[in-house]
C-alpha cells in the first residue's frame, strides 16, 4: 500500500510539474520569442531581414543535427569545456582558499593575480597557440583560463565574507586545524564559490567558441565559423543555438550540484 | 520555557575573572587611539556582574580580550589568577549579532562543542543536547537552520550551545540586544534563571542600564573613548530575582543613583 500511494503521490508530482504554471511560462516565453523573430522577419526589418528565418534554419536543421558530424562538434565542446573547466576548479579553489587563509601567500601573489585578471581571456589566445604544441592543449589551456580567475577571486573573497564571530565561537568551542576548516570555513565559502564556479562556467563557453574559430579543429565553434566562410548561414544559427542549449544545460548542472550545499540559506 | 534542573543537579566548579589595569591601543590612520586606559575590574565567582557603557567605549575588546581573542597592550587577564591563553570552552562568549555556525542545524549546533572537544560521545552528547533543547522550549526546532528561528530562538539557541560544555565563565557581549521589548523581557528572566539554578560566573554587557540592574549583583560603569572604570555599584535586590522587583523603591534608587553616575560623564563630554 506504501509503495502504492509513494508511487501515485510521485506520478501527481510529475504531472503537476510538466504543466505546472512556471514549465508552461518558461516554454512560452521561448516560443514567444521564436514568433516574433519569425514575425520580423517576415516583416523585412532591417538587419533580422538578413537573418535566417526560424521556419527556415529549422527546416534545414533537421536532417544535419541526425548526422555524425554534428553530434561530434557537440561532443568534442562539450567535453573540451568539461576538462578545462574541472581543472580551473582544481587549482583555483585550492589557490583561493589559500589567498583567503594565509595573508603571506595573498601578500605574494594577489598583486601578480590582480595583473593577470583583467586581461580578457580572449587576450590569450596568441600565447596560447604559441605555448602549447597541440590544438587541443591550446583550447583547454584558454578554457582553463576563462574559469580560472573568476573561480580564484570569489572563493578568496568568500573566505574573508565569514563573520569573525562565527569563526570566534566556534574556536572558543573548540574547533582547531582541520576540524575548523572542515566545519567553519569550507562551508562558510561555499556560496561565493559557487558564484565563482557558476560565473567560471559562463565564460568556458566563451572560450571554446573563441578558440575553436582560431585555431578549432572541430567542434561548435570550428563549425559555426566554417558554416560562415561556406555561407551556410542556417548552420551558423545552428551552432549558436546548439551553443547556447549547451552552456544552459552545463550551467544548470552547476547550480544544482551548488544549491545541494547551501540549504541552509534563506532563499529570497 | 523552563530551564529548571538545566545543569542536571551535578556540581560544577565555576571560575572568577579579573582585568588589572588593562590597556589597549590601536593604530588607526597613522594615529594611535587608546581604546582601553588602565582597566581594573572583578567578575567575580558565581556571580553575575554587568558592565555598562556607551558604544565606542570598547565593551567588545574587552569580552575579546577574556574569551583570548585578543591580547592587550598592557596589564593582565586573570583568570583564577591566571593570565588567560587562546580561547577555549571554558570561556564561552554569547554575542549580540548570532553566531550560531549558519549551515548547522539547532542539534548539530549545540553538539557542536562537545564533538569538537571530543570529550564525550556523539551518543551522549545529542542526548544533553536533546535534554538543553528541551528545557529550553526549542523542542520541534532540533532540524531547523539559525536562520528558520526566531531572534529570541536564536539566543536561547546560542545561551545553550554555551551552557552544554559547562563553561567555567560565561561572557555576554550585548546579547539581548535587537530584540523587541517583549522577548527581551522575557530573555532578561531566561537569563535570571539561568544564573540563579547554575550560579555560573557571568559577566553580562550592556548599553541599557535597567537591564544592568536588573540583571546583576554588581554593575560597572565604563566611559567612552578612551574607556575606563568609573564606578560601581553592588546591587543588593534579593534573590530568586523576578520582574516583580522592578516596580520596588529599591530598584528606583538604583536606577537614579545610576543614571546619575552615567549623567555625570556627559557634563564633562
Amino acid at each position: 500500500m506504501a509503495t502504492r500511494s509513494e508511487t501515485s503521490k510521485s506520478f501527481e508530482k510529475f504531472r503537476k510539474n510538466l504543466i505546472s504554471a512556471r514549465t508552461a511560462r518558461r516554454i512560452g516565453g521561448v516560443a514567444i520569442f521564436v514568433i516574433a523573430w519569425q514575425l520580423a522577419a517576415d516583416a523585412g526589418i532591417p538587419g533580422i531581414e538578413n537573418v535566417p528565418k526560424p521556419s527556415a534554419w529549422i527546416a534545414e536543421s533537421i536532417d544535419y543535427v541526425q548526422t555524425e558530424d554534428y553530434y561530434l562538434s557537440v561532443l568534442g565542446s562539450m567535453r573540451r569545456v568539461a576538462s578545462g573547466y574541472v581543472i580551473a576548479a582544481g587549482a583555483g579553489i585550492p589557490l583561493g582558499l589559500f589567498m583567503g587563509l594565509k595573508i603571506a601567500f595573498k601578500n605574494w601573489t594577489f598583486p601578480t593575480f590582480e595583473i593577470l585578471r583583467p586581461v580578457p581571456p580572449i587576450a590569450w589566445i596568441p600565447l596560447a597557440v604559441i605555448m602549447f604544441p597541440t590544438v587541443e592543449s591550446s583550447v583547454l589551456f584558454l578554457i582553463f583560463i576563462g574559469a580560472f580567475f573568476p573561480i580564484v577571486i570569489n572563493t578568496m573573497l568568500g573566505v574573508l565574507t565569514i563573520p569573525t564571530y562565527v569563526a570566534h565561537a566556534a574556536s572558543s568551542l573548540g574547533a582547531r586545524g582541520k576540524d575548523h576548516f572542515r566545519h567553519v570555513i569550507l562551508p562558510g565559502v561555499t556560496p561565493a564559490m559557487i558564484t565563482g564556479l557558476a560565473i567560471g562556467m559562463g565564460l568556458t563557453w566563451d572560450m571554446v567558441v573563441a578558440a575553436e574559430m582560431v585555431a578549432g579543429g572541430h567542434g561548435l565553434g570550428y563549425n559555426l565559423w566554417y558554416s560562415y566562410i561556406l555561407l551556410q548561414y542556417d548552420r551558423v544559427i545552428l551552432f549558436m543555438v546548439s551553443v547556447g542549449a549547451a552552456g544552459y544545460l552545463y550551467s544548470a548542472v552547476v547550480r544544482k550540484m551548488g544549491g545541494k550545499y547551501v540549504k541552509w540559506r534563506q532563499m529570497v | 520555557m523552563e530551564t529548571d534542573g538545566i545543569m542536571s543537579g551535578e556540581e560544577k566548579s565555576y571560575s572568577s575573572m579579573s582585568l588589572k589595569d588593562v590597556w589597549k591601543v590601536y593604530q588607526s590612520f597613522g594615529r594611535t587611539v587608546v581604546a582601553l586606559k588602565g582597566i581594573n575590574f572583578e567578575v567575580p565567582k558565581g556571580k553575575l556582574t554587568c558592565l555598562v557603557g556607551p558604544s565606542g567605549s570598547g565593551k567588545t575588546v574587552i569580552i575579546n580580550m577574556m574569551a583570548g581573542y585578543e591580547t592587550p597592550d598592557g596589564g593582565q587577564v586573570l583568570m583564577d589568577g591566571k593570565p588567560v591563553g587562546g580561547p577555549g570552552p571554558e570561556r564561552i562568549v554569547v554575542y549580540q549579532e548570532t553566531a550560531l555556525l549558519p549551515w548547522k542545524t539547532l542539534m548539530e549546533n549545540t553538539t557542536f562543542g562537545p564533538l569538537m572537544q571530543k570529550k564525550i560521545s556523539k551518543k551522549e552528547a545529542i542526548k544533553r543536547a536533546q535534554a538543553l533543547i528541551d528545557k529550553s522550549g526549542l523542542t520541534g526546532f532540533e532540524k531547523k537552520f539559525p536562520y528558520q528561528l526566531s531572534g529570541g530562538m536564536q539566543r536561547r539557541s546560542e545561551l545553550i550551545r554555551a551552557l552544554i560544555n559547562d563553561p567555567k565563565v560565561l561572557l555576554m557581549d550585548e546579547p539581548l540586544r535587537g530584540l523587541d521589548a517583549m522577548t527581551r523581557q522575557i530573555m532578561q528572566d531566561y537569563v535570571i534563571k539561568l544564573y540563579e539554578e547554575t550560579k555560573t560566573t557571568m559577566l553580562f554587557i550592556t548599553s541599557d542600564i535597567d537591564e544592568a540592574i536588573y540583571l546583576a549583583d554588581t554593575v560597572y560603569f565604563l566611559t567612552q573613548s578612551p574607556g575606563f572604570i568609573k564606578d560601581k555599584m553592588e546591587i543588593t535586590l534579593p534573590r530568586p530575582r523576578t520582574s516583580d522587583v522592578l516596580i520596588t523603591k529599591e530598584y528606583n534608587e538604583f536606577l537614579a543613583k545610576a543614571i546619575d553616575i552615567v549623567m555625570a560623564e556627559k557634563e564633562f563630554i
